[in-house]
Formats: C-alpha cells, sequence, structure tokens
C-alpha cells in the first residue's frame, strides 16, 4: 500500500509524528559526511552548489573537500528548471530524498510508512496555511535539543524576516492552463517549454513560475550579514535550496498541483512526446537509493506516483478553483491531447525592443496585430465553441536576464479605449500575475549558452474582455512590470522582448 | 514537429547534402583553393587571389559552409520562424543565414591562410596535421572554447517591425557565426591539414560539431573532461536511440489509425 503524503497543518501548528521524525531524520543526515550520497548536504548539491559560497556560509568546513569529478559531474547541480523536465526531474528527486528519510527515520525506531509532508500554502480551509510551520522557525525540538529543521538562513520577505505570502504568491492559475507544453521556442505551459536537459535556463511553465519561484523567494529572502554581506537565503538560490529543510515540503506541494493539474480535467495530459517520455536523451536522470546505489530514471517512469518505484499519494488532489478549464481546450482534438505541438503558436505582437527594470519596473508598449485581435476578440463573445476555436493568447517576457535572484514583480496589462464602456464594469487594466527572479542570476550566464529566463501568462481572458468593450484600442497593449520588493544594490534586470502569441490550429 | 518545422530542416539538409555533392564532384577544383594549396605564405596572398580569383576562392568556401555549417544552424532557424511575425519568416531566416555565411566567407579565408602559413613552415602535410591536431588538443582544453561553443546556443531577442527585425536577425547571424568560428576554428583547420585526405577528415569533423551542437550546453572548464562526458552522451545516446525511434513509429502509427 502507497505511502501518503499529507499537509503539513493537518495536525495543527503543534509538532508531530511526521515532524519530530522528519527532524530526526535530517539531524542524521547533517552528520554525515559531504562526500556520502545519502548525507544532507551531498542531496541538496545535487540541486545546486557553490563552493565559494557554501563555504563562505559555513556549509563546508575549511577541511572538508567536495566529492570527487565523477561524483560531482554524475549527481550534483543537476537540477531542471526552465524547461519540460522541471515536474519529472522535481519528482524523482523528491522520491530519492524521501526514501532516504525514511530509511534514516525506520533505523531510529521510526514508522514504516513514514511520508514527506507538504506545504500547501494556497489553501483557502486552512487559516495558517501561509504560514511557515512552527517546526520549522523553533530553533528547539520540544525536547530541548537543537532544532534541525531550522535555519538561521531563512530571511522571509519583510523587514522583520517574516515570510509573507500574498495571493499573487500563491495564485493558483496555472491550473488553467490547458497545455503541459508548447514546445520549444515560444510560450512555456503548465509544464515548461521542450528543451535539452536544462539546469538554468529556458521557458518556465506557469507551475514552476507561480507559486513554486515566488515562494522560493519569499521564503528566503536576503540579508546583510556581518562579515558576509547581502546574503541571499539558503532558498533564494538553486545553489542552497536543498540545504533548507522547508524546500523538501514547498516542493511536494509543486509536486501535488502537478497530480491536481493532472486530475481536475480529464483533458489535461502529459506530453505523449518520446523527447520527454524517454528523456533526456542524452543522459539519464541519476538519483542515489538508501543504499548509496545508483537508481537511473527517465520521465515515463515519473508519470505514476503509486507505481513500486515511488509508491507515494496525496491525501488531497481536489480541484482548488472554482472556474473550468481555459478557453483554449477546443483547439486540441481528443486524439492529440498530450502531443505536442498540437497547435501552432504564433507571434502577433513585440514591443521590439530591451527594457529595464529600475526602481519603478519599467513600463512598455506592445504593438499588436490589430486585425488578429478584434477577429478573436469577437469570436470570443460568441460562446464557447467559437471562443475555442479563436484560439489562446499568451504575453511572454523573453530573455529576463540580470544577477538580482531575490526580487518579485507583478505583471499588468492595459489595452485602454477611446470610449464607452464594458458592460460587465470589469477594468480595462488587469493583473496578469506576477514571477520572481529565483535562478536568474544562472539563467544570465552567457559563457553557460544560458540566454535567460522566458515567462509567458495567459491573456485569453483580456481578449475575450476586449470583445465586450464598444471601442477598444487594440493596436497596442501597455504593459507594466511593477516591483514587489524592496530594490537592492544590485544592477536591475532586463527584459530582452515582451512578445504576444497566439495558440493556433 | 511542426510541418513549417519539418520544411525548413528539409531545407537545411538539402542544402548540405548538395554542398557535399559539389565539395565531392568538384573536389580537385575546390579543395585546393578552401586549403590554399600552392600557397607559400602571407607574402604571396595577392597572387594567391590573382590566380584563383577572388569570387572562386569565396564560392569555394560557400559549398564549404553549405556543406559543413548549415546543420548547425537548425536550431537557431526553427527558433527565428518561431519568434517573428509569420509574414517576416522567410526574411528574417535568410537575414540570419545571411549573416552567418558573411562571417564565415571572411573567417573561412582566414583559416586558409593560416594553413597556408603552417603549410609553408612545415616540411610535409604529415606534419601539419599533427602540428593543427596539437593545437585543436590545447584549443579544446581550454574553457573559453567551450564558453564558445556555449554562446552558439544563446538566441537573442529579435525586433519584430521593419528593416529593424531583419537587422537583428542579421546580427544575430553574425554573433552566431562567431562562436560557432571560435568553436569549429581548430577542427577545421586540422580537416584541411589532412592532405589527400581533407574530404573524409571534413566529413567527420562536421559530424563531431553536429554532435556537438545537438547536446546541451556544459559549464566551462579546464582539460578534456567536457569531451569525455560528450562521448559518454553520444554512447547513451546511441543505446538509448531504439526506444525513441519506436515510440515515434508507435505514434505514428496510432495516428494513421485514427485518420
Amino acid at each position: 500500500m502507497s505511502r501518503v503524503r499529507r499537509s503539513v497543518w493537518s495536525e495543527g501548528p503543534g509538532w508531530n509524528e511526521t515532524l519530530i521524525w522528519y527532524a530526526k531524520a535530517v539531524g542524521v543526515m547533517t552528520q554525515r559526511p559531504v562526500t556520502e550520497r545519502t548525507s544532507w548536504r551531498f542531496l541538496a548539491g545535487m540541486h545546486g552548489y557553490h563552493e565559494g559560497h557554501w563555504r563562505a556560509l559555513g556549509v563546508l568546513k575549511p577541511e572538508e573537500t567536495l566529492p570527487g569529478g565523477t561524483e560531482l559531474d554524475m549527481f550534483w547541480s543537476k537540477c531542471q528548471h526552465g524547461s519540460w523536465y522541471f515536474l519529472p526531474w522535481h519528482r524523482g528527486y523528491l522520491s530519492a530524498f524521501e526514501q532516504i528519510v525514511l530509511s534514516a527515520v525506520v533505523e531510529a525506531g521510526g514508522p514504516q510508512d513514514w511520508a514527506l509532508p507538504y506545504w500547501n500554502y494556497s489553501s483557502t480551509a486552512e487559516p495558517n496555511a501561509r504560514k511557515v510551520h512552527p517546526a520549522f522557525t523553533a530553533p528547539n525540538m520540544p525536547d530541548g535539543t537543537p532544532n534541525p529543521l531550522y535555519t538561521r538562513f531563512r530571511f522571509g520577505n519583510s523587514e522583520a524576516g517574516e515570510v509573507i505570502l500574498s495571493d499573487l504568491d500563491v495564485d493558483l492559475g496555472a491550473l488553467s492552463d490547458s497545455v503541459y507544453s508548447r514546445g520549444w521556442n515560444t510560450a512555456g505551459g503548465f509544464g515548461g517549454g521542450g528543451s535539452a536537459t536544462s539546469h538554468n535556463a529556458g521557458q518556465a511553465g506557469s507551475l514552476e513560475r507561480t507559486p513554486h519561484g515566488n515562494v522560493h523567494t519569499a521564503v528566503g529572502g536576503a540579508a546583510e550579514l556581518p562579515g558576509l554581506g547581502e546574503v541571499p537565503g539558503f532558498m533564494s538560490l538553486f545553489e542552497t535550496a536543498g540545504l533548507d529543510p522547508l524546500f523538501w515540503l514547498h516542493h511536494a506541494n509543486i509536486d501535488r498541483l502537478w497530480e491536481v493539474w493532472l486530475k481536475r480535467d480529464q483533458k489535461h495530459r502529459n506530453p505523449d512526446d518520446a523527447r520527454w517520455l524517454g528523456g533526456p536523451m542524452d543522459r539519464p536522470f541519476v538519483m542515489p537509493r538508501p543504499d548509496g546505489s545508483e537508481w537511473h530514471f527517465a520521465s515515463a517512469e515519473m508519470v505514476a506516483t503509486d507505481a513500486p518505484l515511488l509508491n507515494y499519494v496525496y491525501d488531497d488532489v481536489s480541484d482548488p478553483l472554482v472556474v473550468t478549464a481555459g478557453l483554449t481546450e477546443g483547439l486540441v482534438p481528443p486524439a492529440h491531447q498530450g502531443e505536442v505541438e498540437a497547435v501552432d503558436t504564433q507571434l502577433i505582437g513585440t514591443n521590439g525592443t530591451e527594457i529595464r527594470l529600475g526602481a519603478g519596473g519599467a513600463t512598455t508598449e506592445v504593438a499588436v496585430d490589430e486585425q488578429v485581435l478584434r477577429r478573436a476578440s469577437e469570436q470570443m463573445t460568441e460562446g464557447p465553441e467559437a471562443a475555442a476555436a479563436a484560439g489562446a493568447f499568451f504575453l511572454t517576457l523573453e530573455s529576463i536576464r540580470g544577477l538580482n535572484n531575490v526580487a518579485i514583480y507583478q505583471v499588468e496589462v492595459d489595452y485602454g479605449a477611446a470610449g464607452g464602456e464594458l458592460p460587465s464594469g470589469e477594468a480595462r487594466a488587469m493583473i496578469l500575475g506576477s514571477f520572481s527572479t529565483f535562478g536568474l542570476g544562472e539563467a544570465s550566464a552567457l559563457a553557460e549558452g544560458n540566454d535567460g529566463m522566458t515567462l509567458t501568462f495567459d491573456i485569453t481572458k483580456l481578449v475575450q474582455r476586449m470583445g465586450f468593450d464598444t471601442e477598444p484600442n487594440l493596436d497596442r497593449l501597455r504593459v507594466s512590470i511593477v516591483p514587489r520588493s524592496a530594490a537592492r544594490g544590485i544592477e536591475p534586470p532586463t527584459i530582452g522582448r515582451v512578445n504576444i502569441y497566439q495558440d493556433t490550429p | 514537429m511542426r510541418k513549417r518545422h519539418l520544411r525548413i530542416v528539409g531545407a537545411v539538409a538539402a542544402t548540405s547534402a548538395a554542398g557535399w555533392v559539389v565539395l565531392l564532384l568538384g573536389g580537385p577544383i575546390l579543395l585546393p583553393v578552401i586549403c590554399g594549396e600552392g600557397w607559400t605564405g602571407v607574402a604571396s596572398v595577392e597572387a594567391f587571389v590573382a590566380v584563383n580569383g577572388l569570387p572562386a576562392v569565396l564560392a569555394a568556401h560557400g559549398v564549404m559552409v553549405a556543406a559543413m555549417m548549415t546543420p548547425l544552424l537548425v536550431p537557431s532557424l526553427l527558433s527565428i520562424s518561431d519568434r517573428v511575425f509569420a509574414r517576416k519568416r522567410l526574411p528574417a531566416m535568410l537575414a540570419f543565414s545571411l549573416g552567418y555565411a558573411a562571417f564565415w566567407l571572411v573567417f573561412g579565408s582566414l583559416l586558409t591562410v593560416a594553413h597556408a602559413v603552417l603549410s609553408a613552415a612545415l616540411p610535409n602535410w604529415q606534419a601539419t596535421a599533427v602540428a593543427t591536431a596539437g593545437l585543436c588538443l590545447v584549443w579544446h582544453a581550454l574553457p573559453w572554447r567551450q564558453r564558445f561553443l556555449n554562446r552558439c546556443h544563446v538566441e537573442r531577442p529579435l525586433a519584430g517591425h521593419g528593416i529593424v527585425a531583419d537587422a537583428t536577425a542579421l546580427t544575430h547571424g553574425c554573433r552566431t557565426a562567431a562562436s560557432c568560428a571560435g568553436a569549429c576554428a581548430a577542427p577545421m583547420l586540422f580537416a584541411m591539414a589532412c592532405g589527400p585526405f581533407v574530404l573524409p577528415a571534413m566529413l567527420a569533423v562536421a559530424a563531431f560539431l553536429w554532435i556537438e551542437r545537438i547536446l546541451p550546453p556544459e559549464r566551462p572548464g579546464w582539460g578534456l573532461g567536457n569531451h569525455l562526458r560528450t562521448a559518454r552522451r553520444i554512447g547513451y545516446m546511441a543505446r538509448s536511440w531504439p526506444r525513441f525511434t519506436r515510440h515515434v513509429w508507435q505514434r505514428h502509427g496510432a495516428a494513421r489509425a485514427h485518420a
């Protein structure tokens, strides 16, 4: 019988068996040498590492050395971001971690069915959902011993060092994305753009953008530390994220949301593409087993969580959204659900120039193919079938580059109008969502072949709204990128292009 | 794969194949020009051009670029076709290819000069081949070579409208060619130095470059570790290839059955 992953808040704010055993296991794993495959730091290094940063923060002691070259090459810095492998790689990573923790729990006399809890910060049923569970903020365990789940490198996003998650940070709009991947070069889809293995750049899927990225940045934050200057929190960087015990609960929730997405609509399918299922093509993903041996897998082995290899289920995969799935679903015939590039994606608007996100953000005008937009927006007022045939529309922020890994921005769009009003009274300006710059520094490393992050926002509802407007201004959209965190003394990020794409059958 | 992507891949494959056929049939005329045979040094550049004619020099290098380098452009061409307006696809792809080819015609000619100088300084083609192989080994062990290779993967933002769109595509082509030149120069010089085996050497070098271009970028580092990784990845791809092709055929069968 599969083990059950439950919400960290399901047993209230106090310590419970699951968390106590988790803490004990983390305590055991942190004592293991960094070169041991089942140690806490080895597992964290698999997500990412930076030797200098690890030494500066005391993660690596001066006398310690990193694992050997072959070990590093095979295991470390292998997290997949900006890619359709983001979800399967992290599922395998979490599963390997969970099995190693379980092994430590059982060795210490704990339950055989221990499972990793998840942090459902988007829950509306749990009043404390957006707070970090107290078991992770208390310096000591109930017996007075130091708490391995606590870290001083979790700075939060407020002046007081608390984690404050807004509605935008935990927004679940990603669940409305009807397609897992839209292919290689344009808009991401739910799970990310098609790619070869991608550690740090490319087209992030909507789930990877929010809530994944936002929660990383909001939890990690950054702070001035004596002798170290400004230090990003563990969760703020690829290179340190896995060192925070909360990271694993965050990713368990992201993993759960993949299951929620699949179950909320039977048309939602994983890619039926050999390059994803059997991929990556040039190497297997590799994880350590509890006995230290290697476990190789491809994406296809990550699609069923209750299969013997993974052996877990979630206690709650119910649909948290009241609205039904997007307007685009009619575009993809049932026989092609899951097929990447079943629909073509065409550029219909661009701002044509790079913008720099200063202290106040930036505003840019996107010139759009007015005819396409007018035809589609009018079609969308003619009922669901016509709306589906009109296709979906996306705004992409292409090639976001910079060094600030700890910023969150909100994206607003406004199309203006010559006159008249919307019958519904809705505003012509719309907040599309938000994004964090988690991983931006790595994504901007040109020498490593990275051309920055590309993020996608669904604007289909905005186009539909235009159809109800009496005199909409359809030849250009005003797009504003507004910072939601204080500016830092780091060169501001740039956005290569702001583009509008249309899914067309 | 989208149909328009297939068309692009088909056009590139045809261009490359045509280049190889011309090289094969016209080898005795083209290869000496490409390799600068009979050219004894910088002092006689003018004499060399006078004998062969500038158009012939450029044409020979054009054929070489078409044969060897065009397959390297596939990812960029697909990316460009997706990221510009439908009406701008062909102009943008042509502008990119033009920028790429223009850079390579000039750079290829410089390689010819380099090869001629080396040949003049060394007793025979075998010595030149050994020297260029050594150069290759050293250059490939430096992190800068990997940086050049990685930059070939960078797809720069393109302007959407007017002549600026074509200009950014042209610039993108030149910059991609510059990165490509940094990554490919040493093995191409080696191929030129292979005397009677120039053509098979060019084919082997081209295959090596194509495979490298398919693989994702690697972190730059010292030594030949990245090449060992490349070799391992090629081995893995060869072993896992059957399961990809099997899946594609299953999909093809399912689509036919559905139709």
